[in-house]
Order: C-alpha cells, then structure tokens, then sequence
C-alpha cells in the first residue's frame, strides 16, 4: 500500500453548532433553510452529510449514498457549478 | 495469521524463557516477560493498533480528546486493515491508499472559502457502525481502481464499490456496521435501481470463489493502461457489463450446466478454463482448447481448479506453457468454501498470450 493517504478533512458532530455558528450556518440550519445540494431535502443535524465550499457559498450533501456520490463526481470536474 | 506463525511465535516464547530463567534465573523471568510481549506486538502490529483504537473509547467521557481519537483511529485502523488485505489477495493494490482524518477547526466563513476544503461530518463514536460503514462506502468509492472507474459501466461500478465496501467491513468482521451499510446505502440504491441486487449478490458469490480481486477487479484495473488517454470509451462500458455477467453465470451454474466461458471483446478477451477430472482426463484437450484461444487472439487464458484437480491444472498450466502458447504471469492458491464438501482448496493461474 502507498504511503500517501488522502487527507479527510472532518468536523464531529459534537462539534457540529460550534462549527457551524462560526461560518454563520448554524441558525439556517436549526430553521431548516439549508437543502442538500443534490437532492434538495432539508438538512438536519441527523442527516448532515458534507460540508462543501462552493464559490462564494456553503453548500451542503446530506448523508444518502446517492448524494455523496453525485457530490464526488461533480468534485471531480469542478464544484464551480455547484450551487445552492 | 496463520496457524503456523503463531506455533514459531510460541515455540520462540517457550524456549526463549526457558534459556533465560535457566540462564538468569529470576531476572531471566522479567526478561522474559518484556521480550514475549515485544514478540507479540512486533508480529501483531494491526491487531495492537486495532486494540489501541477501540481504548480510546474508555477515556471519552473524561476528555473530548480522547472521542476524537475513538472516531479517528477506529476509520483509520480498519480501513487500512481491511485494504491491506484486499490488496494482499491479489498482489496488486486495488485499493493503493489508506485514509488520514484531521479534524477541521472551527473559522470565519471568508477563511473557509478561501482555504476551498469540503468537510465531512462524522458520527460520534457510541454510534462507529454508522461512522465505519459511511466512510468505508466512500473510502472504496474513492480508491478502488480510481484510474480505470471511469472506463466501467456506472451500475457495475457502483456495484462493485457495495461489494467490496461489503468484503472490507466482513474481513474485519464488523457485522453491525455491515448491517448498517446494507440499509443505508444498498437497500435504498437498489429501489431505484433494481439491477444493483443481481450484480452485487453476483459479485459476492464471486468474492466466495476468490474471482473478486483476483479475475473481475485484476482486469478493470488495467483498464486504464490499455485505453488511456481516453477520458471515457463506449465499448469498455458495454464490455464491463458483459464481462461481469459471464464471470456471475459461470459461479452461479449448477453442476455440468454449460456456460460460455470465452469472452472476445474489443477491450476484454479473456478465456476461463476450469480443469476437472470427471471420468478421464486427457491434458491435450486443454492445450488444444488454449491453441484455438491463440488463434483467437484471446490475451489472458485463466485456469481454474478446486480440490483435487488443483494438481492437474498446474500440469495444464506447464503442459500450456511447454507449448509456447500462453505463460504463467501469476497464480494464488487459497482455501474457499465448496458447495458440499466445506473447504476446498482452490487454484487460479493467469496466464498471458506469448
């Protein structure tokens, strides 16, 4: 196995209000005004999946297989057409 | 590890605190202490890390330093176990990398769009089923033969990520984070897209006949040699498909059903070749069978046997080889679980075109 591993940028959801309340998302979040940018379904704290910059924007994916993969895909060419 | 490293470990312990109470006496028994226990984590370095990984759990209420540590390790551990072993299968890394978590401190918005990073959230560590399924799923969709995925059919892909994410969290025997992949990522997958049942239990069956890594994941993997530069190719994404359902028909079929066992692409042109003795066994229909495969172009030749034709498929290979038709690249010997007679041994040799 490579000795290079992919760094995993994370935030514990113990953490998850501190962080949060730090980039301003916390009391959308809490409101139910942020939707997952894949599949458009509120975001919650039980569903949160990634965190996403996107430009001058946050974006968020919730946790569902097919969100994360579309997420990874679009990563791949580019988030610049990724938007809330 | 296996049983025969554990009786050179223990024979080493034994006779080495024999020689040194004998030698040192009571100092000879301290000593002795301290080297098993060197012994044993020297040759144990994944099962310590994994020990080590599960005891940060017993300091989390006391320090969130020590939570943290209880959800990192835990990913880190098992992912890089269970990839190891994956690539160990074969001898190629299928899965190359391991993961390194870092927990992301909190920061003004304008930083965190500056620095362009995404970040994951991850459970807390009373709850590392959910945690390890999550991040296995996307850990193997991540790494798993990047450079060939996009030369594979999208459902087969996507199938064999659930399949191998499935094999990596049984070879480290976490059932509950199993069973937590299962509901959340592949039953839900699955309703919208039926086919991903037939492919996924397809390519556990052939996990269970060791075909997984060493035939089906050893061809997608060279993919990307054979058709790169190529952002993408029709054919190899058709192909892909075909291959996949010609390798589930042969482990599925029944006992002297027939099944195609040639497969001549334009990408994949691989022929299987399972050696069995049923009444008589006549070596030269094999090397006449592997004739007309080099005639017909066909590049990689796999033999295949169990039981007791394991010896007779090596005479197949050699016979094959004498002929200066295709030569051994590798094979594997392993054990597998047969339909009635329990373990059996079980043979695959590659074999290339000359």
């Amino acid at each position: 196995m490579s000795e290079e591993k992919p760094e995993i940028l994370a935030v514990h959801k113990q953490k998850l209000e501190i962080f949060l309340r730090e980039l301003e998302l916390w009391e959308p979040l809490m409101k139910g005004e942020l939707k997952c940018v894949a599949c458009g379904k509120i975001i919650t704290v039980d569903n949160i999946g990634i965190i996403i910059p996107s430009g001058e924007n946050i974006v968020f994916c919730c946790s569902n297989y097919e969100c994360l993969y579309k997420m990874r895909k679009q990563q791949e060419s580019g988030l610049q057409d990724v938007d809330q | 590890m296996s049983i025969n490293k554990w009786i050179i470990i223990i024979t080493v312990i034994v006779v080495s605190f024999i020689g040194l109470v004998w030698y040192f006496g009571l100092l000879g028994v301290v000593t002795s202490v301290f080297w098993s226990l060197l012994l044993l984590v020297i040759t144990n370095l994944d099962r310590v890390a994994d020990i080590t990984a599960s005891s940060y759990k017993w300091g989390r209420k006391v320090n969130f330093w020590f939570e943290k540590n209880a959800v990192e390790k835990r990913l880190e551990v098992s992912i890089g176990i269970a990839s190891k072993k994956v690539n160990q299968e074969t001898g190629v890394d299928l899965l190359p990398h391991g993961i390194d978590i870092k927990w992301d401190v909190p920061q003004k918005r304008d930083a965190f769009l500056e620095r362009g990073k995404m970040v994951v959230c991850l459970e807390p560590s009373d709850n590392e089923e959910r945690n390890l399924a999550r991040a296995t799923m996307l850990y193997v969709q991540e790494d798993l033969i990047a450079p060939s995925q996009r030369f594979i059919n999208t459902t087969v892909m996507k199938s064999l990520c659930f399949a191998v994410a499935r094999k990596m969290l049984m070879l480290d025997r976490k059932l509950h984070a199993l069973k937590c992949l299962n509901t959340e990522f592949i039953e839900p997958e699955i309703e919208k897209i039926p086919q991903v049942r037939q492919y996924v239990s397809g390519m556990d069956n052939l996990d269970k006949q060791g075909f997984l890594t060493r035939i089906l994941l050893r061809e997608f993997s060279q993919l990307d040699a054979k058709l790169s530069p190529a952002l993408t190719d029709t054919r190899s994404r058709t192909e892909t498909k075909a291959l996949t359902r010609m390798l589930k028909e042969f482990v599925e079929r029944e006992q002297r059903e027939l099944v195609p066992l040639s497969f001549k692409g334009s990408v994949f042109r691989v022929h299987l070749m399972p050696v069995a003795k049923i009444k008589t066994f006549d070596i030269a229909n094999f090397v006449k069978a592997a004739s007309y495969s080099h005639t017909d172009n066909i590049d990689t030749i796999y033999v295949i046997a169990r039981g007791l034709n394991v010896g007779l498929a090596k005479l197949v290979v050699s016979e094959i080889e004498k002929a200066k038709l295709y030569l051994k690249n590798t094979d594997w010997e392993y054990n597998t679980v047969g339909r009635k007679k329990g373990q059996l041994r079980t043979y695959i040799a590659e074999m290339h075109k000359v």
